[in-house]
């Protein structure tokens, strides 16, 4: 009896022992590598390995062609990646990862190309009907959908994982496949339509869509049958669930995930998502909401006076918010950068003919730049986008005469314009994914 | 009469400790019941064997023993030193960072701060964030004392320590173990020739250590 008893303890001794010895001697292992939604500076990634890295190491065997400032973040796991300054970006990123772990083991060296940059994607004007496309690397226009009635609505999926729109009545998804990162020596790709499907069953009245970077979808719909209001929420990769929100004014989900702006009578409220403890901050007053800001919480509002004046105002966690501009045009867009370092806004004064210009803002409100858009209009309810990864501007404007109106690239750096000539009722980017 | 005594004493000891919450100082919250109700049976059983007539008592030694430290324990009840805790145990988290939920910065913890900066390691996305904190000095080998939190998944003996750098007002000297609560705002600076997040302090105020210290 005491003979097994000592073989069996043994035995397992030796089996944890063994164990032990074999972990102990395995070299450590890339788990994940993903593009990071959020960064301070023109693109992140994030990398997760089987066990803490030795930072220094990997920022000494790794590198990056062409050769952009960096560095690595991080406590040894997970480790980030980022871009510094404001170098843009201009091509694929061939990336080498090589180093040691925290015991001095060296991970296999791996090659990937990383192409943080969105893709352009516009409702183009095909026949009689519309399309939507996407702008390929190389400059060809790739068709995502078939020739469709009027889109009414689109809203990218924050994550890149499809596009939502509203077209000839119904709630459309259009899944994509996309490979922002891929191993060195695999081809490049765009990304690949999956087969369309509709998320409501009802013919709608009116629709509008919201997501956040975790690619979660909010619509506020109301069908022809109901002919009220309802806002209906898809969290990334699950059905719809009913949210019983009122609200005065379109809602958007923050980008960050959690919540959402909800524009009531009193003011915007934020609110948490069902999952969250139940949430409702006020921020009174006669607000709508612009834009968001890639940092986290901070955002441009439009307030609006009793005297017909707008503001621009930036909101920060913790903090009233604070007037960038104020004025008598009206703000028909703005965007910033990072957490507001810089904004711009698309402003249409009907003082002097409906002139429209952009104007750039520094983080205390003073104006940097303006650069008046003579002989283009912008186009109704297009917002001004912003691309870190290559600071710049996207804009649907029409020139003067023209039919139809076409994206523009605005140079974040001087405000120069860069019209490019295809025929698109909106123009928005695509994360990568 | 020895071992009933042995036995009731443990009782008391870990019904006392339940009900004076000395045990939040030790264990989760959702074992403490557990705990009580041993307590009780332990009691109970003491009870029974040191008024009945129970049989001679075995090794006498051992439960002359296990009634001592019983006693030590009732009459001067332990008071562990987070600090030393922490500087004998590993800090990592493991695989759990992801984050679900959205806070805002002032109402995180410290729990949720080091969570985010670990899983989002970018200190420039939190600059200039308000931030509303308390816990623990934690001294650092070769650095400033962070303020800190023990995580605990069942008791002390699994628990993770966390903390967060902190620029100290000019001329304080934090204790060790001495808890704070400290307002300020998140701020940048490098460290190893790395950035990271430090605390920048506007106010700080002793405070008692809280009712419960361990963070799951």
């Amino acid at each position: 009896m005491n003979r097994r008893l000592v073989l069996l303890l043994g035995g397992g001794l030796a089996l944890a022992l063994l164990q032990q010895q074999l972990l102990l001697r395995r070299p450590p292992r890339l788990l994940e590598l993903r593009s990071s939604a959020t960064s301070s500076g023109p693109a992140a990634l994030d990398l997760l390995f089987s066990r803490p890295m030795a930072r220094p190491s990997l920022a000494a065997a790794s590198r990056l062609t062409p050769p952009l400032t960096h560095q690595w973040l991080g406590e040894g796991n997970p480790l980030r990646l980022l871009l510094e300054g404001r170098q843009p970006i201009t091509g694929p990123i061939e990336l080498l990862i090589a180093g040691l772990d925290r015991r001095g083991l060296a991970l296999r060296p791996q090659r990937w190309l990383w192409d943080p940059r969105p893709w352009l994607l516009v409702v183009s004007p095909v026949g009689s009907g519309e399309q939507l496309q996407l702008q390929g690397r190389n400059g060809r226009w790739l068709p995502l959908t078939p020739v469709l009635g009027r889109i009414s609505a689109l809203r990218p999926l924050g994550d890149g994982s499809g596009v939502a729109l509203v077209s000839g009545d119904r709630l459309w998804l259009v899944p994509l496949r996309q490979r922002a990162l891929r191993p060195a020596g695999a081809g490049e790709t765009h990304p690949q339509p999956d087969q369309r499907r509709a998320l409501l069953p009802e013919p709608l009245l009116f629709a509008h869509l919201s997501s956040n970077r975790r690619g979660d979808l909010l619509a506020q719909w109301s069908s022809k049958a109901l002919g009220r209001a309802t806002t209906s929420l898809w969290p990334r990769g699950e059905g719809q669930r009913q949210l019983a929100l009122e609200a005065s004014g379109p809602m958007q989900l923050l980008p960050e995930g959690g919540g959402l702006v909800v524009p009531e009578l009193e003011g915007l409220s934020l609110r948490n998502l069902p999952g969250g403890p139940p949430r409702r901050q006020l921020l009174p007053g006669s607000r709508d909401l612009s834009s968001f800001c890639p940092l986290g919480g901070r955002a441009l509002l439009v307030r609006h006076w009793p005297d017909y004046r707008r503001s621009l105002e930036l909101v920060e966690p913790g903090q009233p918010p604070r007037q960038l501009w104020l004025g008598e045009a009206a703000v028909l867009g703005s965007a910033c950068e990072r957490g507001g370092e810089r904004s711009w806004l698309l402003l249409s004064d009907w003082r002097s003919g409906a002139s429209t210009q952009v104007l750039e803002l520094s983080r205390s409100g003073q104006p940097l730049r303006r650069r008046s858009l003579d002989g283009w209009e912008a186009e109704p309810g297009a917002p001004v986008l912003y691309d870190p990864s290559r600071r710049q501007l996207l804009l649907t404007l029409r020139a003067r005469g023209m039919k139809e109106p076409q994206p523009v690239l605005i140079d974040a750096g001087s405000l120069r314009l860069q019209p490019i000539p295809k025929p698109a009722r909106q123009a928005l980017w695509l994360a990568p994914s | 009469m020895l071992r009933g005594l042995a036995l009731a004493l443990w009782g008391a000891v870990l019904l006392g400790s339940s009900l004076s919450g000395r045990l939040e100082l030790l264990l989760r919250g959702v074992f403490h019941p557990l705990v009580a109700l041993s307590g009780f049976v332990l009691l109970a059983l003491g009870l029974q064997q040191a008024l009945g007539r129970g049989t001679q008592t075995t090794n006498r030694r051992s439960w002359l023993l296990a009634t001592a430290v019983a006693l030590a324990v009732l009459l001067i009840p332990p008071n562990p030193s987070f600090s030393d805790l922490a500087s004998n145990r590993s800090s990592d988290l493991g695989a759990e960072l992801q984050l679900d939920f959205q806070l805002p910065p002032g109402q995180r913890s410290l729990t949720d701060w080091v969570r985010l900066l670990r899983s989002q390691p970018d200190p420039q996305l939190y600059a200039g964030d308000p931030v509303r904190i308390s816990g623990f000095v934690l001294p650092q080998p070769g650095d400033r004392p962070q303020l800190g939190r023990l995580l605990v998944r069942c008791c002390l003996a699994d628990a993770t320590p966390i903390g967060l750098p902190v620029r100290w007002p000019a001329g304080y000297q934090p204790r060790a173990d001495q808890w704070l609560a400290l307002e300020g705002r998140m701020g940048v600076e490098r460290h190893n020739g790395s950035p990271r997040s430090v605390v920048l302090v506007e106010r700080l105020r002793p405070i008692p250590r809280p009712a419960r210290p361990l963070e799951p």
